[in-house]
């Protein structure tokens, strides 16, 4: 008492397009590996950890789903019923297959429990004396305190190459995420919660971070780098960031450093050296010259973005912390002038 | 030997629909109902109205991301609509369309003529309704949500988030708690003291077994949703401090709260399909499914795991290394049930005369993308490179291969294969086919290139992002495939109109299937069957069809 409906439909089912429709992602993403901001592109040890049993799952999972894919096309393509075919044999199970594909993809999560176990051990913190730092995430900037070192950086983390760094991670208001994807997992900063995390590269390089725990509206530019650098040169960086802020020298520079101590700034930045300049609800500018990027990786950093910046920071990053000041072009042009002077 | 048995096929014409009764009649007859049948179709109707919204803002979402720096949304009205985009398909999609395909069929499906509590039952939709127009009301009456589906604090705490859009986040999700409970109370006892004579566990419709799990599960995991969103609102309005850290409070006592009601959600968002997948596949193979008992037993097992893995949400939160690999071991666990029914549902295909109408098209879909989202969320269980992956659009596409490619296509699949029992007409099959190539085709442009943006180092929730960090491309094919779906999700909504209105008579039993929803008119009478059928095996229409080849005469169940 078959019904009529049951009929082969005549709609032509390509297993090709399915295949294509899979691995086209794969062949174009061969062409874009990353660059210093992907898990793919490692740049320490347990990164590099990482990136293995990526790899191992990867075609782990290419083979498994190949198999269940695999599979059920062939069973559309010989099963596939036609005009007049009698009933399939009516079975219902097999125990001892039951047992089987119970026990084989168990087998396969054992291997890879123990490769998680393994790995969690293998990347966890190195003893011994480290260089320390509090990287505190703000709505929408990180902070980096340097502990007993006198530098207080935005946005810019300097690092030696090649040295394993302690991180204590803190949070001034909701959670953030700190993630360097080429050097570390991520770990959250939690009020309340003093989590750490350590961070090293093997070889020297600007590496992004961002912010990874969903903070506001600004989560998408809570951006950082971490620059990797030889010793030497670190050590140069460290001496250069303990000075005080520079005190400016031609005409715009110096008119600048005038200017800028009659307006909002110090209520909520810190410049180290100058009088006054002590607030805390903005990145440290002593050295803002010195850096690559404006407010967590927005802008680049050039006279005319930092311009752009100090006129209409709204515009450039809405929602941010910083309000719009309404400061004529002249007076944003002497700030300017000043604060790239800060190297 | 015992006397053949017959489920009493009835022959009594449809009374539904009936002509010379007013709209206004109509209508109060639909709003006062009690009938099972009538509150399923409300559910599922609400459901698609809510599936429309949901993707209207998932195509906002591909819009303003479609190109980097992209203009078309502010950064906080992104957060409204991505935020509302998963609490809608979650809340007011998903679990409705289930909840009405359980009101449904659960009774045909077990013989019986009614829910145990018809009155509740038309109170648990109602409260949905209601639920979910004030949630989407908060759009006009200052903004809507916009901290996230998972409101982690403190970013909900006044202090960061002033305005009242999360009070209506976490009093319209109270009001749809209530709702769900009330629903699952009913269909748990329904399907405990409701079955027709011969209706034992063993021999119980696969969707019934899958659906019963998940409705224990909304019962048990529900109540941490509800008591956090209550914390929540006492943190808002009587200034206690839950999850304030300055003042003693935990942010990490939100999360686990969340997560312990979201991970068993998840699975609460997947069982009911586990169930459809196993009604169709037998019938479109035209044999029994493959290890009956495997597939109901682990989707138990997969109930009770489901509420000792919550913690893999969070294994970049800091806790001890000893929790994060206990939790990493139970989620391992998690996989091998699953894995169980994967090889069971190939199984049923293998050696059977496989028919490939529409249902079967999108059941067969599911088979090979949620094993997709099945795989990828394994290796999130891999702490180590969970602590790389977590929160970027490597999950995004984890969670829409599970939702999209198991959810979604799991509902197909059953709108597809229900549709004539509820209306009484076929769906037109050439509409059908576009709308699956359409579907199949762009979720895998949508959600494939999210697993290389998150393995390129590309955050979740974020409105906008930079040139030049190599996401551009996959970014924009995401979009090209969110439309394509939009397109096919058209074709949907234009099958079902086009087919309630001139769609081929479809009988009783279009597929020759097999479970007793077949054994009654289509659509059914009010009281679904004109005399209790009794049954003495699981594919009761088989047994009638086939009186020399009966299942249990074979010594099956
Ligand atoms: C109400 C507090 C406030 C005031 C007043 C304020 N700022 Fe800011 N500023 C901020 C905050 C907060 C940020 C970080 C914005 C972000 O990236 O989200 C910031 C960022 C900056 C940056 C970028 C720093 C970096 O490392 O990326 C510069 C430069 C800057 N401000 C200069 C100024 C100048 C010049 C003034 C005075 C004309 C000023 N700010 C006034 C709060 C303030
Ligand atoms: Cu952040
Ligand atoms: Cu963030």
């Amino acid at each position: 008492m078959r019904g009529s409906r049951l009929k082969p439909s005549t709609s032509r089912r390509s297993s090709l397009s399915l295949i294509l429709v899979l691995a086209l992602p794969i062949l174009l993403s061969a062409c874009t590996w990353g660059g210093n901001h992907s898990q793919l592109n490692p740049a320490s040890e347990p990164s590099h950890l990482i990136n293995r049993i990526w790899w191992i799952m990867f075609w782990m999972s290419v083979a498994i789903e190949g198999l269940v894919a695999g599979l059920v096309v062939l069973a559309l393509i010989r099963f596939r019923r036609k005009a007049g075919d009698p009933d399939p044999v009516q079975i219902s199970g097999n125990t001892r297959i039951e047992i089987a594909w119970t026990i084989a993809p168990a087998l396969i999560l054992v291997v890879l429990l123990v490769l998680t176990l393994t790995t969690m051990i293998n990347v966890s913190e190195p003893a011994g004396d480290k260089m320390r730092v509090t990287v505190t995430g703000h709505q929408w900037w990180w902070e980096f305190d340097y502990q007993g070192m006198n530098i207080v950086t935005g946005n810019e983390m300097h690092i030696p190459v090649n040295e394993p760094v302690h991180l204590d991670l803190r949070s001034a208001d909701v959670i953030h995420s700190f993630w360097v994807p080429s050097l570390q997992g991520k770990r959250d900063a939690i009020p309340g919660h003093d989590n750490t995390l350590w961070i090293s590269a093997d070889k020297p390089g600007t590496y992004r971070g961002e912010c990874t725990e969903f903070c506001g509206p600004e989560h998408a530019n809570m951006n950082f780098i971490v620059v990797a650098q030889p010793r030497t040169e670190f050590d140069a960086w460290v001496k250069n960031q303990q000075q005080p802020a520079a005190t400016g020298q031609t005409g715009l520079e110096a008119e600048g450093a005038q200017t800028i101590l009659t307006q909002a700034c110090a209520g909520c930045h810190t410049i180290n050296g100058v009088k006054g300049f002590a607030g805390k609800v903005g990145p440290n500018l002593t050295h803002i010259g010195s850096r690559q990027n404006i407010a967590a990786g927005t802008l680049d950093n050039t006279p005319a973005n930092l311009a752009r910046w100090i006129r209409n920071p709204q515009e450039v990053k809405p929602d941010n912390k910083m309000p719009t000041l309404g400061l004529d072009d002249d007076t944003i042009n002497k700030i300017v002038a000043y604060l790239e002077s800060l190297k | 030997m015992a006397t053949v048995t017959t489920p009493g096929i009835s022959i009594a014409p449809p009374p539904t629909y009936a002509p010379g009764k007013s709209a206004a009649a109509v209508i109060w007859d639909w709003m006062t109902t009690v009938d099972h049948k009538k509150i399923g179709v409300m559910y599922i109707f609400l459901g698609i109205i809510y599936f429309i919204v949901g993707g209207v803002e998932a195509l906002l979402i591909r819009a303003q991301l479609a190109t980097p720096n992209g203009k078309v949304l502010t950064p906080s009205q992104y957060d409204q609509v991505f935020t509302m985009h998963a609490t809608t398909m979650i809340f007011l999609f998903i679990i409705p369309v289930f909840a009405g395909f359980a009101n449904y069929f659960i009774p045909l499906m077990i013989g019986a003529r009614d829910m145990a509590f018809p009155r509740l039952n038309a109170f648990g939709l109602w409260m949905l309704l209601f639920g979910g127009l004030f949630l989407n009301s908060s759009f006009f009456l200052g903004g809507a949500p916009d901290a996230g589906w998972f409101a982690y604090a403190p970013l909900t705490e006044p202090a960061y988030n002033p305005g009242r859009s999360m009070d209506f986040w976490a009093a319209g999700l109270t009001l749809l708690g209530i709702s769900s409970i009330v629903g699952s109370i009913n269909i748990i006892v329904t399907t405990l003291k409701m079955r027709c004579p011969g209706m034992r566990f063993n021999t119980l419709p696969l969707f019934v077994w899958t659906t019963l799990v998940q409705n224990f599960l909304l019962l048990f995991a529900l109540p941490s949703l509800t008591t956090a969103a209550i914390f929540l609102l006492f943190d808002r309005h009587l200034g206690t401090s839950f999850f304030k850290a300055e003042n003693g409070g935990d942010p990490l006592l939100w999360q686990h709260l969340f997560w312990a009601f979201g991970h068993p959600e998840v699975y609460i968002l997947i069982l009911p399909v586990f169930g459809i997948i196993s009604e169709t596949l037998p019938v479109f193979s035209r044999k029994p499914i493959f290890g009956y008992i495997f597939i109901a037993w682990s989707s138990v097992a997969i109930g009770f795991l489901s509420f000792v893995v919550w913690v893999h949400h969070m294994f970049a939160t800091g806790l001890p290394d000893v929790a994060l690999a206990f939790f990493a071991s139970s989620t391992t666990l998690i996989a091998i049930p699953t894995a169980v029914k994967v090889f069971n549902w190939t199984a049923t295909l293998w050696g059977g005369s496989i028919v490939t109408k529409t249902p079967l098209l999108f059941s067969v879909a599911f088979l090979t993308m949620f094993p997709i989202g099945g795989l990828s969320g394994v290796s999130l269980a891999v702490v180590p490179f969970d602590w790389q992956i977590t929160d970027t659009y490597y999950v995004v596409a984890h969670i829409h291969y599970v939702f999209f490619g198991g959810s979604a296509l799991g509902i197909l699949a059953a709108l597809y294969y229900w549709f004539p029992k509820i209306t009484g007409r076929m769906m037109s099959e050439k509409l059908g086919v576009w709308n699956f190539w359409l579907v199949f085709i762009g979720l895998n442009l949508t959600f494939f290139p999210m697993h290389m943006l998150g393995l390129l180092g590309m955050p979740r929730r974020q409105w906008t992002y930079h040139e030049g960090l190599g996401w551009n491309l996959y970014n924009f094919v995401a979009s090209i495939g969110a439309f394509t779906i939009a397109a096919g999700i058209l074709l949907l909504i234009i099958n079902l109109v086009a087919s309630f209105r001139s769609g081929e008579r479809a009988g009783a039993d279009p597929w020759d299937a097999w479970t007793l929803e077949w054994a009654t008119t289509s659509p059914p009478p009010e009281y679904n069957f004109v005399k209790t059928p009794v049954v003495r095996s699981r594919r009761p229409l088989w047994d009638q069809k086939h009186p020399d080849d009966q299942d249990w005469m074979r010594g099956e169940h």
